[in-house]
């Protein structure tokens, strides 16, 4: 009786030990899932792309905003410039030289219907609609994902992308994403450190 | 046929190989001056991906393969260029001329403006993942390289999108893949090894080179060439056959020495180059292939008296002469320069072989003379009649047969070829674009002059690409760069920039000053900006309307009636001939048949001896229209052929008709012998695919036969009873 008492116990608990991917994607699945609980959110993020060619820092900050499935991510330093990224076009905003002394804001439309957009802004920028979407399955859809000691790291299945890897590190508990760094095919890395997201006020 | 001039010609200086002498002087040089614009060089290499993983891979593949040989051409005849993609890296230079002169096209935006440019293109640079297009991004702080591009979609002859990086036609599920050239068209070499880099990747997929397209001037040059050489490589063993069977007949009859017959006309080959180099400074190509076969019909002149044992046949040869020199007499006339020149060519070459070929005759008396074949040709009335009826044909046909004189019937086109120039003029509606060339002096009016088109077009609704789109009028260029250089003559040095800024942007801040930027003048080929420079050329600078319909069209050529078409130039040439042979045919037969009086002093033995001509030209006719050809250019100087050498079939006919209206032996064999020589050269054509050969061919095949009959049979039923006449 007792025998049996063992094996049972050691067969739950056997079943019950994840395995180590199956434990990275259930954890990825889980952060990513908190987005999906709010309808859409916005989080402050700070970022630093370490330029190698020139061997120099940017630094810069803004805000991203995810609503269903248009991101827009909003630079405000150094400058105010947008790229929002709706399923039917990519939209960058942001200050141009205009006919006379003042400078206009001005908008460049890239059209999506076919796929890949030709701009090569909207290609780095789009991994986060797949990482903020909220769906688990459409991020593994396009980044095969391993877990790291405190982090996940996503290498996208395109290979023409011109993101080598990401890596995404949670937050303490384990609720959102709180650093994600693209490391580029170029060799520069792209740094960005996010605020606890907040659901957008409904109208 | 491909209207690309040749500006440097092959290997031998003296032959010509342009199109330029095709048209009279003044649409020449304007086709000459088009051809000038490193905006005339473009060609298209199109593929059909089929929307699959396999043909994008494929696309991108064929689109590395033609960059790689871009590459490796830059130190040969200039560089080419390969757009695969709209890409502001295959425009770096162009894209830092453009950054550079942004103080030409805006005015100064002040400290706060410079800053906000600035760090908005920094902003940009940090969600910018190609390090190319960062490095590329430091020359260009003010962002403008958008409006750049902007204009280089905008100057597209066809809207297309983009997909995959690829100019793409949804309907046609086709890539656009535009190249550049900078080399002569006639370097069909270097053509070729672009064509050879697309189609590598495709290997041994028969369908992937089906869904190749090439389409332009380039190209076309190069599927002509390689056409004409398939078709002589694979017909050469039936010229070889033919004329090693006949040249074995003639030894094996025991008639060598009419090899002697070759030498004059070598004399009169030589004269006739000799002629066109001091006349015309060269040969073009065409007179050299068409009017060696015209000076070669002396050979028969020479048959004609060996034939005879050289009795009494000189009045007939020199009337023969007469009457092939009074049609190229009347031809060279001709306002075309081609025209003209071949009509020296073989006026000349005729005349010195025809001399020479007496001097051999007089010199070598009875030596040359060869018996006559054993043949005895006796008059038949049915085909008398037969005969008859196909010279009403050819004399009525003249009137009635169909004829394109076009020259792009002359232009080999394959299949695959052919569908996608159709695609591309079914894509830009038909209507073809419309250039205008200006010379004025000074860039001022150039600029003032392209502004004005620039205010025309916008008025209309007209996409129209000139200089006015990259550059404003000398006096916005002068008043903009006072802005930024008022007070000091490095402006941006005191602008609060952030480090980042100042660091990244380096490359640009430090050469921004009131020496480097400078109002463009224009005035001088050194002064013409990377990015205008497709619209330069020595001539003047170019303006390229882009009409969607008729009523465009029609605002444009009102206001400026100096524009033209490509379409124009080439469709003035068929204008232009058939005006003329409108004239020049009725009086070319008009003295012919004048001279033939002369000769005969009687009419019955002058129409008579016309009659072969007209057999000829019915027989041609009859077969054109069973198989559906018409009249083109090539076909008409082979009918010029015909006529020259069937009026001395004629001659030599009715000069040799016995009273019972049997042929001479001597006369039936010159005039076989004759027949056979020229039709040995020309059968091989008939089985070519070049429209140009078989143009050539088909006239001669037929027409001399023809020409033979209305000799045998129809000229004996003319004469009938008539005595024997004097020539």
């Amino acid at each position: 009786m007792r025998f049996i008492s063992s094996l049972l116990l050691s067969i739950i608990f056997l079943n019950a030990t994840p395995h180590p991917s199956e434990a990275a994607t259930a954890d990825i699945d889980k952060i990513i899932s908190h987005y999906s609980k709010m309808s859409g959110f916005e989080s402050r993020f700070r970022q630093t792309k370490k330029l190698e060619s020139v061997g120099m820092e940017l630094k810069g900050s803004g805000v991203l905003s995810v609503s269903g499935k248009v991101i827009t991510w909003r630079v405000i330093e150094p400058a105010a410039l947008s790229v929002t990224i709706s399923p039917e076009e990519i939209a960058i905003t942001g200050q141009a030289a205009g006919d006379g002394k003042a400078t206009v804001r001005q908008t460049q439309k890239f059209s999506l219907k076919d796929g890949v957009a030709g701009s090569q802004i909207a290609a780095s920028v789009r991994p986060f609609l797949e990482l903020f979407s909220g769906n688990p399955e459409a991020l593994k859809q396009q980044f095969a994902v391993a877990q790291e000691k405190q982090s996940f790291a996503l290498t996208p299945v395109d290979q023409g992308l011109p993101i080598r890897k990401m890596t995404v590190v949670p937050d303490a508990a384990g609720d959102y994403i709180a650093r994600v760094i693209i490391h580029e095919k170029s060799g520069d890395l792209m740094t960005y450190d996010f605020e606890k997201p907040v659901p957008l006020v409904q109208r | 046929m491909k209207t690309s001039g040749s500006d440097a010609a092959p290997s031998t200086r003296w032959l010509k190989s342009g199109s330029e002498d095709f048209f009279p002087p003044h649409l020449a040089q304007t086709l000459s001056e088009f051809n000038s614009f490193p905006a005339s060089k473009w060609g298209f290499v199109t593929y059909d991906v089929n929307d699959s993983a396999t043909g994008w891979q494929r696309a991108a593949e064929i689109c590395s393969g033609l960059r790689a040989v871009a590459e490796a051409s830059a130190n040969l005849d200039g560089g080419a260029k390969v757009e695969c993609a709209l890409s502001p890296l295959s425009r770096e230079r162009e894209l830092k001329d453009w950054a550079r002169d942004f103080p030409l096209r805006h005015e100064y935006p002040g400290p706060a403006g410079v800053e906000s440019l600035l760090n908005t293109s920094l902003a940009k640079v940090m969600v910018l993942p190609d390090r190319d297009l960062v490095s590329l991004m430091r020359h260009d702080p003010f962002g403008s390289a958008p409006e750049l591009m902007e204009l280089v979609v905008g100057k597209n002859l066809i809207s297309l999108s983009t997909k995959n990086g690829f100019l793409y036609d949804q309907a046609a599920d086709r890539i656009v893949i535009p190249v550049h050239f900078k080399h002569d068209p006639m370097n069909t070499a270097l053509t070729e090894a672009f064509m050879q880099a697309a189609e590598t990747p495709c290997g041994q997929d028969e369908s992937c080179h089906a869904s190749l397209g090439y389409t332009g001037g380039f190209f076309a040059s190069v599927e002509n060439k390689q056409q004409i050489m398939s078709d002589l490589t694979s017909v050469s063993w039936l010229s070889i056959l033919i004329l090693g069977a006949f040249l074995g007949g003639v030894m094996l009859s025991g008639r060598v020495k009419l090899f002697s017959l070759l030498l004059p006309v070598a004399a009169g080959l030589s004269a006739a180059c000799a002629a066109m180099i001091v006349l015309f400074g060269g040969i073009h190509g065409l007179v050299l292939s068409f009017g060696a076969g015209i000076v070669g019909l002396s050979v028969d002149y020479g048959l004609h008296a060996a034939f005879h044992k050289n009795r009494g046949v000189w009045r007939s040869n020199l009337f023969g002469l007469l009457t092939t020199c009074m049609v190229l007499a009347v031809v060279s006339f001709s306002s075309i320069p081609l025209m003209r020149q071949l009509m020296v060519f073989t006026l000349t070459g005729l005349i010195v072989s025809f001399a020479a070929i007496w001097l051999m005759f007089k010199l070598a008396g009875e030596r040359l003379a060869v018996e006559p074949l054993r043949i005895n040709l006796r008059s038949n009335k049915i085909l008398g009649g037969v005969m008859l009826a196909l010279a009403l044909t050819g004399a009525l046909g003249v009137f009635f047969k169909k004829h394109d004189l076009n020259l792009h019937r002359l232009n080999y086109m394959s299949e695959r070829s052919f569908k996608i120039t159709a695609w591309l003029h079914e894509r830009m509606g038909r209507v073809m674009p419309l250039f205008m060339i200006r010379s004025e002096n000074g860039g001022a009016a150039v600029l003032k002059a392209a502004h004005e088109e620039r205010a025309l077009a916008r008025a209309g609704g007209i996409r129209l690409e000139n200089v006015a789109a990259y550059l404003p009028p000398l006096a916005i260029q002068e008043k903009n760069l006072a802005s930024w250089f008022a007070s000091s003559c490095e402006p941006l040095a005191s602008v609060p920039l952030s480090d980042a800024a100042r660091q990244f942007f380096a490359p640009y801040l430090e050469d921004f000053s009131c020496n480097a930027v400078l109002p463009l003048r224009l005035d001088a080929p050194e002064h013409v900006p990377s990015y205008a420079a497709h619209l330069f050329s020595p001539k003047g600078w170019l303006s390229i309307w882009m009409p969607t319909g008729q009523d465009q069209e029609q605002k444009i050529r009102a206001a400026y009636p100096e524009v033209f078409s490509l379409l124009d130039v080439v469709e003035s040439f068929p204008r232009l001939l058939l005006k003329e042979l409108r004239w020049m045919l009725p009086l070319a037969v008009g003295l012919i048949f004048a001279t033939l009086l002369i000769c005969y002093r009687r009419l019955l033995p002058a129409a008579a001896a016309l009659l072969p001509f007209f057999c000829g030209l019915g027989a041609v006719f009859c077969v054109m229209v069973a198989l559906g050809l018409e009249i083109n250019f090539i076909a008409i100087v082979s009918m010029m052929m015909l006529c020259g050498l069937s009026v001395d079939y004629g001659i030599f006919a009715v000069g040799r008709a016995s009273a019972g209206g049997d042929q001479s032996p001597g006369t039936v064999s010159a005039l076989i012998f004759a027949a056979i020589s020229t039709s040995s050269g020309m059968i091989p054509l008939v089985f070519c695919e070049h429209p140009v050969l078989v143009s050539l061919g088909i006239p001669l095949c037929i027409g001399i036969p023809g020409a033979l009959g209305g000799a045998f049979w129809g000229i004996p039923l003319v004469l009938g009873q008539s005595t024997t006449n004097r020539a």
